[in-house]
């Protein structure tokens, strides 16, 4: 056995570390089949756990790479085999919530849902919602610097972190706190922010005091089809000058909804692009909305209009079904009409941002680099804060494509740069998107921000032992 | 890693298997305890639908037995000689002690939904041949072969005698008999009503003075919950009888499982589900727990550690109409 | 009746969707009572299927972990890529019955 295992079991206790092979597989995936390995799978219990691991690791040139649900698709969470996995999961209290000073304590192994399950009951809500709240921890979520469907109004994860403790990979295992419970905090430079979003490459976060917020007290839901892209983007443009409250803007396009209906079905259908505008409003004012909502849609000559007044009908009327088969739907795809049954589909979630304005023009330039490359393109995004996520999928035959592939989505990223965007909003750099950052901040002449980060990195992490070569591309 | 939770399962696979395939049932059932329930009770021999038990809250009892009885025999070369010996004499005899409250409790639940659906002027029958265990063990340990065979015997008798409609009374006899058997059995023709389809959404005998503010807390089972889409359909019925009720975390679609298909090989994990499921129900500060499978009865209660605080549905709507026997 | 290649077949079809998202864990009962141990969660069991389908690796901890299924089909419903979770776990146990 390893002396590195023997030693962290007297660290930790036996049942906090496996080195069963099978086990280990499972915690070096993540949900973009990237599959790494490792020399065991560690779950620490507490902040003592995790600054045990922290030093020893340190003074033993460990590295360390740490993981929650691995549902992250751009390869921060998995690990190598010159270090252990160390997973968070099994720390998943909520040790406390406080609504009068709106805000909750939770470990980094609780579940989005869970949180928000809890808190909805009292009519409370944590607004981050990916795409994958079902399955994204706390900690994840911060480390990823999480967006979701109502990024418009609140933001992404940077947004809503009051405080950290987190353990730094010293020779002390440092705890440190930082922030605290209040919205307000001007105390030296931001290391939260610093810290959200820096995907497991800074420091390990064993706490958090997340801000939370009303839920809403009523959510109109209207959908609608548009024949031509500049209609719907006419309809956006009213919607935002019509002072509603927009909770969630979302966008597929013509050829995605046409694909997601024929493979998935859907109660809604209609021909042309698909834009869903949810507002946060009263009771009172429920279907005085609804009717402004459904009147701006018309204007602007959508050809088909559905409504709902509470986000329960809605789902009853699957409103947001096609939106949210994008990925399930691509899945499909991907496997009709495979060669060998038994082969399997690679699918990749792109992550761009133009600003809202530009959007007409992005999915112009989107449809023109798929045809270019023959990769087929299913479309969807949030056009409330003009996110994108282009799908596409490569078959395990097609590695012969990689190369093709990988320059595909290069031209992704470079027109997004190109509209004034960037090449990730929400999911992060990992280890596939590093060209995509020195792409971006050259054409902003301003590599040396990439050369500052490395600087950082090296003062929270001196020895390169925590998720090393994630993230930062080396320049 | 080494196996925590999994213990002896190929001797008792062995058992149940031997069991169900020459007995008929996966453990030793007493005539008192498959037929008790019918004592008292004017049961017809003919009419429209066949009332089905499947044999499922009957066995509950007997399951609770000797779940507490697994979990205590760790000697694995005794199950051994014991798998073996089963053939020859059914060893499932041995734990075959049961608390007969237990048992009269299945009794009335069973006798509660009868009446329920009398009440309901549902027109139905009882024979006690046809009545027999629809294999679900069979099906979850992936026993195919084993499976086909049984579900074409079980299938042909009623076929013989020219039943066409059946009154199932729990979710897992429900499913095994309208979405399993059809994929084994050709010209499969059987109707397959679960009691909760049939029986009345109002209260019939309202004028019973049922003084009882009681909340509950409804526990879906997974199988009516997700695979058959019922429940809406118990929920109905409740806020017909005005019965109040609370949803506890995960219900409905995500109905969390009580832990009970597990308790043959895993009996200590079972109860750890039980126990889980149990402080969920509890956090909602409802008075009493309303299950509608017996599996869930008997994990449940089984944690809960006392019969009251988990009732079938069938006798919550019973009280309410005067039918308790 | 299907042969097992047959079986084998379409359960590998079906389990090689799996994307890895996780988002079948949180309705999961043995992996909430096992503290998030992928071992008893639906995304750990059908890994561990595709692992013994594809490379042959079979150990205790793949028993360990398919007989532990409660086969209550909760993730079943959440599968965004539409796996038969449950139903896959119960038809593999038809494999594993005679290894």
């Amino acid at each position: 056995m390893n002396r590195h295992i023997e030693e962290l079991i007297k660290l930790l206790g036996e049942d906090k570390v496996s080195t069963d092979p099978i086990t280990i597989k499972l915690y070096s995936k993540n949900a973009v089949y990237y599959e790494g390995s490792a020399l065991a799978a560690v779950f620490p219990e507490s902040t003592v756990d995790v600054s045990k691991l922290a030093r020893y690791a340190y003074e033993n040139d460990l590295k360390i790479y740490p993981q929650g649900s691995a549902s992250e698709i751009v390869g921060s969470s998995t690990p190598r085999e010159d270090g252990i996995v160390v997973n968070f999961m099994r720390m998943r209290k909520i040790k406390e919530i406080n609504y009068v000073d709106s805000y909750v304590v939770a470990e980094p192994g609780v579940r989005l849902i869970e949180l928000n399950n809890v808190l909805r009951r009292d009519g409370y809500m944590f607004p981050i919602d990916p795409a994958s709240i079902k399955s994204a921890t706390v900690g994840g979520a911060i480390n990823s610097g999480s967006g979701g469907m109502m990024g418009a109004k609140y933001g992404t994860m940077k947004d809503w972190v009051l405080g950290l403790e987190v353990v730094l990979p010293d020779e002390d295992g440092t705890v440190l706190r930082l922030g605290g419970k209040t919205t307000k905090n001007r105390e030296g430079y931001d290391l939260i922010r610093l810290i959200v979003g820096s995907e497991g490459t800074l420091a390990l976060v064993t706490e958090s005091t997340l801000r939370i917020t009303l839920a809403p007290e009523r959510v109109v839901t209207v959908a609608g089809f548009f024949g031509d892209l500049e209609d719907l983007m006419a309809c956006v443009v009213e919607i935002k000058k019509s002072k509603l409250d927009v909770l969630i803007m979302e966008f597929v396009d013509d050829a995605t909804a046409k694909m997601t209906v024929e493979t998935l079905g859907s109660k809604v259908v209609g021909e042309g692009h698909l834009l869903i505008t949810s507002v946060s409003t009263v009771d009172e004012a429920a279907e005085r909305v609804r009717d402004a909502l459904v009147h701006i849609y018309d204007e602007a000559g959508a050809n088909k209009i559905y409504s709902a007044l509470t986000m329960e009908e809605a789902e009853d009327m699957g409103i947001f079904d096609i939106r949210r088969n994008l990925y399930p739907a691509s899945i499909k795809m991907a496997s009709m009409g495979l060669r060998d049954d038994e082969e399997k589909p690679y699918i990749f979630v792109e992550d761009i941002s133009v600003p809202p304005t530009k959007l007409v023009e992005a999915v112009r330039r989107l449809r023109n680099i798929s045809d270019k490359y023959g990769f087929p393109m299913v479309l969807g995004g949030h056009v409330g804060d003009g996110n994108l996520h282009p799908v596409v999928w490569i078959r395990e035959s097609e590695r012969d494509k990689m190369e093709q592939f990988n320059k595909f989505v290069l031209d992704i990223m470079e027109m997004a740069i190109e509209l004034g965007g960037v090449i990730s909003s929400e999911h992060g750099i990992g280890t596939v998107k590093k060209d995509g950052l020195i792409m971006s901040f050259r054409s902003k002449n301003s590599l040396k921000a990439l050369r500052l980060m490395h600087e950082i990195k090296k003062i929270f992490d001196p020895k390169n032992i925590l998720n090393p070569d994630k993230m930062l591309p080396s320049v | 890693m080494s196996m925590r939770h999994v213990k002896n399962k190929n001797q008792i696979i062995r058992i149940i298997r031997d069991n169900i395939v020459r007995r008929g049932t996966p453990i030793y059932l007493s005539r008192w305890a498959r037929l008790g329930w019918i004592e008292g009770l004017n049961v017809d021999g003919e009419g429209e639908y066949l009332f089905f038990t499947g044999l499922m809250y009957q066995m509950t009892p007997y399951i609770e037995s000797m779940v507490s009885r697994l979990s205590r025999l760790n000697k694995s070369i005794l199950l051994d000689i014991g798998s073996k010996l089963n053939r020859l004499i059914d060893i499932s005899r041995l734990f075959s002690k049961v608390d007969g409250d237990r048992v009269r409790h299945a009794h009335q639940i069973i006798r509660s939904i009868y009446l329920l659906l009398v009440n309901s002027g549902v027109d139905i029958y009882y024979n006690p041949g046809l009545d027999v265990y629809a294999g679900t063990l069979l099906h979850d340990f992936g026993l195919e072969d084993d499976l086909s065979i049984y579900a074409y015997k079980v299938y042909r008798r009623l076929e013989e005698v020219g039943v066409d409609k059946v009154v199932t009374i729990d979710p897992h006899t429900t499913y095994m008999l309208k979405e399993v058997y059809p994929k084994y059995i050709d010209d499969y023709s059987l109707e397959v009503y679960p009691y909760i389809d049939l029986i009345k959404a109002t209260n019939s005998n309202s004028h019973v003075d049922n003084k009882t503010d009681s909340i509950y807390v409804i526990h879906d089972p997974c199988y009516y919950a997700r695979a058959l889409k019922k429940s809406v359909i118990y929920r109905d019925i409740l806020k017909g009888y005005g019965i109040k009720y609370v949803e506890p975390r995960f219900a409905r679609l995500e109905t969390y499982c009580c832990g009970g298909p597990i308790e043959s090989l895993s009996p200590e994990f079972s109860a750890n589900i039980a126990s889980r499921r149990l402080e969920m129900l509890r956090e909602t500060g409802a008075d009493k727990v309303i299950v509608l499978c017996p599996i869930c009865l008997a994990n449940l209660r089984r944690a809960a550690g006392h019969q009251d605080y988990i009732l079938d549905f069938s006798e919550i709507l019973a009280s309410y109409t005067g039918d308790k026997s | 009746m299907d042969g097992l290649e047959d079986i084998k077949r379409d359960i590998l079809r079906d389990v090689l969707k799996c994307s890895y998202c996780a988002m079948c864990e949180w309705v999961c009962p043995t992996i909430d009572v096992e503290s998030n141990n992928r071992i008893y969660g639906p995304r750990g069991r059908i890994n561990l299927i595709i692992t013994y389908l594809r490379e042959g690796i079979y150990s205790e901890t793949l028993i360990e972990s398919i007989y532990t299924c409660l086969l209550c089909m909760a993730c079943t419903y959440q599968c965004p890529a539409g796996i038969d979770i449950a139903e896959d776990i119960r038809r593999f146990r038809m494999i594993l019955d005679g290894v």
